[in-house]
């Protein structure tokens, strides 16, 4: 038997992987006496008779008991919606930063003091609701007023602030999808992209997106573009995608990634 | 306040048919508030950046043509056809400076110039340059903001905050302190992205290569869950945003961006 | 420097990562093509562990239940085949541990039986002997060898994957590899011997 010094080099040899010293090396041992030449085509020959033993078929039932496996956890994955309802929600209450949250307060307050006096304060669901949606407004204000800022971090700050806004008008989305056509800050419009991403059930974003493909010349907000369609599986960019692999000045990178989103989309 | 306004055209050309053409020449601008923070604004087409911060006072730029045919201009005729030449493709610039904001504008794009310019410490600087050379900025506490396209990008011994961006070049930062309120950003496409940071600063890390690795040896609190709802048409399905690594370092805190097509990203505990 | 990130192809949505990630998403029917695409190579691992058919499909099965019940805990690293064979590992080990303790002899008469009731090797050409020899030798082989030899010959995967399937180091593997093929090739000698006698 071969000495278990040898390990490396016999099981490398095996499984074909030796590079071109190793190889030398071995066969200067098997030149030495030090590895039997014999000893390795036996080996070999163990590992033949284990390839040649073919397993059977598996029966058709085996792929049936999957199936409906499958069928079975749907049932149930139904069920469990309002388990991950009441998750999401405790997602975002996690979320939710504490200075805000007092911010919001202080306003809900001080609203409830000089007007609201006569609101139903019994009604708990409604006050969290307008506590959500002020912390969600100040975040706005917040936002808009930071994008106008010259410096490139103030901006990033406003664009990373946005993902954290619920809200249904398309203020903030707009002035994202602004930033991502006319920053002059490549990673700025970096992440507006992902912020754009994280605002996508607003319709508004998709064709925004869509838009800006062959208006960015940014290789790296091109290829950015592209994770994003990829991730919201839009296959309308593939167009846009298609107009920018005209262009000859586009980096072999880029080039490289678009022809592998568009064969992803389709 | 009283504000300083200097401006300095400097048509160079018309010394140079004398004096040689690669002299390093020097500029320097007192400050309107000496000892305050302050921003420096520099871009250009061609040419390298370089910028340190000193124990000064004032700013000084040097500066140097890198134009290896600078010299044949010499050799342009200064009169053809009985008319005198008075196009000038050398060095021009313009310096402003209001309340310790100075811009260096009005350079020729087609002039390759290498600045080399030394700011107070306490300064931000914001720099672009497209071709011919790398950035460097080094012991200046700020905000740092720099684009670059065909070059590296090199901040030393710097600290506040930074967002970088170049195409083809590497990025390396070493930061000593952190402005904790903002935000990073270091993007580029081919080179390795290399980013020193104090240990015990709290950032979320927002990472991705495309084509390379990624290493730090930051505990970092990998988050899995980066996902958010999508709501297309009627169905409801979730996506994983790019692809992207999160991870939270020290608990968390603003977000870092790295994020590059081929390069390596390492992210280092200082 | 740790690193973070492992190289598979993230881009093809169809890739076996992005369906796993969305099954791990809610989006069960994904699973159906993982599971066409990886039943029969599954059942082969089985199937040259145990040489039992019915156990392998229950193994098979019991694989994909177990990628069901947790499929939130997938976070898409590393490559999906080396993962999904992970589970099937542990899901052999636990058969094997059941099985040990309770009807090991049972099962090993109940083999002989089903599987060889062709017991009558002499009669068979030598490579169908041989090929026979072998099965029965790999039967008395330990489980972490025969995995490891499996691993290696069948699933086409390299040493530092089945490392990582197997939670042991590279070099582990390579002397599992070793000795399985020499304990296999003395086995089968012995086996010969008695055959012959």
């Amino acid at each position: 038997m071969i000495d278990e010094k040898y390990i490396d080099l016999i099981t490398g040899y095996l499984q074909d992987s030796l590079d071109q010293d190793d190889q030398k090396k071995l066969d200067g041992l098997i030149e030495a006496g030090k590895i039997n030449r014999h000893d390795i085509d036996e080996m070999q020959m163990v590992l033949k008779g284990i390839d040649s033993i073919e397993p059977p078929k598996p029966s058709p039932s085996m792929r049936d008991r999957f199936y409906s496996m499958i069928e079975e956890e749907k049932q149930t994955q139904s069920i469990s919606w309002s388990n991950k309802l009441n998750r999401w929600i405790d997602d975002q209450k996690s979320r939710f930063e504490f200075r805000y949250a007092i911010y919001a307060a202080m306003i809900f307050l001080a609203g409830l003091f000089f007007g609201d006096l006569y609101a139903p304060l019994s009604n708990q669901s409604n006050q969290i609701d307008r506590l959500t949606s002020e912390v969600s407004q100040m975040r706005e204000m917040m936002m808009i007023s930071l994008l106008e800022n010259s410096s490139a971090a103030d901006r990033l700050k406003a664009v990373n602030i946005s993902t954290a806004i619920r809200t249904e008008d398309n203020r903030v989305v707009n002035a994202l999808l602004s930033t991502l056509n006319n920053d002059s800050n490549v990673n700025v419009r970096i992440a507006a992209v992902d912020a754009l991403v994280a605002h996508a059930s607003n319709p508004t974003v998709r064709t925004g997106l869509i838009h800006s493909i062959t208006r960015q010349e940014s290789p790296i907000v091109q290829a950015a573009l592209a994770d994003a369609m990829l991730a919201l599986q839009e296959k309308q960019s593939v167009d846009e995608f298609r107009k920018l692999l005209e262009r000859d000045e586009l980096d072999m990178n880029v080039r490289n990634k678009l022809e592998n989103t568009i064969a992803a989309l389709n | 306040m009283k504000t300083i306004k200097h401006i300095f055209f400097l048509l160079l050309s018309l010394f140079l048919g004398v004096s040689t053409s690669l002299a390093q020449e020097q500029v320097v601008i007192p400050l309107s508030n000496p000892g305050a923070p302050g921003t420096l604004e520099l871009g250009i087409v061609r040419g390298s950046i370089s910028v340190s911060g000193t124990d000064a006072e004032q700013i000084i730029i040097n500066y140097v043509s890198g134009d290896n045919n600078a010299n044949s201009r010499q050799n342009t005729p200064q009169t053809k056809n009985g008319l005198r030449r008075i196009s000038d493709k050398s060095i021009g610039f313009e310096v402003t400076e209001s309340n310790n904001k100075v811009e260096i504008g009005g350079t020729s794009p087609m002039a390759d110039v290498n600045f080399s310019i030394s700011v107070p410490r306490n300064f931000s600087v914001f720099l672009s340059t497209v071709n011919g050379g790398n950035v460097i900025v080094e012991n200046i506490n700020g905000e740092i903001e720099i684009s670059n396209v065909n070059g590296n990008v090199i901040l030393t011994n710097v600290s506040g905050s930074a967002s970088v961006n170049t195409v083809n070049g590497d990025i390396s930062a070493s930061f000593n302190s952190i402005n904790q309120d903002n935000p990073m950003a270091f993007s580029n496409v081919h080179g390795d992205i290399d980013i020193t940071l104090p240990a015990n600063v709290r950032f979320t890390a927002n990472m991705k290569s495309e084509w390379g690795e990624i290493y730090t040896d930051f505990e970092m609190d990998i988050n899995r869950s980066n996902r958010e709802n999508i709501q297309a048409n009627s169905d409801v399905y979730k996506v994983s945003i790019n692809n992207s690594i999160i991870g939270n370092i020290n608990g968390g805190g603003p977000e870092y961006l790295f994020k590059t097509l081929q390069g390596d990203i390492y992210i280092r505990k200082r | 420097m740790n690193r973070l990130t492992k190289r598979y192809n993230r881009l093809d949505s169809n890739s076996d990562n992005a369906l796993m990630m969305k099954v791990s998403n809610g989006d069960l029917d994904k699973l159906g093509l993982l599971f066409e695409r990886y039943n029969r190579r599954l059942f082969g691992f089985f199937y040259r562990l145990t040489h039992r058919r019915d156990i392998s499909e229950d193994l098979v099965q019991g694989v994909f239940e177990r990628i069901l019940k947790y499929r939130q805990t997938y976070n898409g690293d590393g490559a999906f085949s080396t993962w999904i064979f992970q589970i099937a590992r542990n899901q052999h080990i636990d058969y094997y541990r059941k099985n040990s303790k309770t009807d090991s002899q049972d099962d090993f008469n109940e083999w002989d039986t089903v599987e060889y009731d062709d017991s009558d090797i002499k009669e068979k050409s030598e490579d169908e002997q041989n090929r026979l020899l072998l099965k029965r030798a790999l039967e008395y082989l330990d489980a972490e060898k025969k995995q490891a030899l499996i691993l290696s010959r069948y699933e086409g995967f390299k040493y530092r994957e089945i490392a990582e399937i197997m939670d042991c180091t590279e070099n582990a593997v390579k002397v599992r590899v070793f000795r399985g093929i020499n304990e296999l090739k003395e086995i089968v000698t012995d086996l010969k011997k008695k055959e012959e006698r």
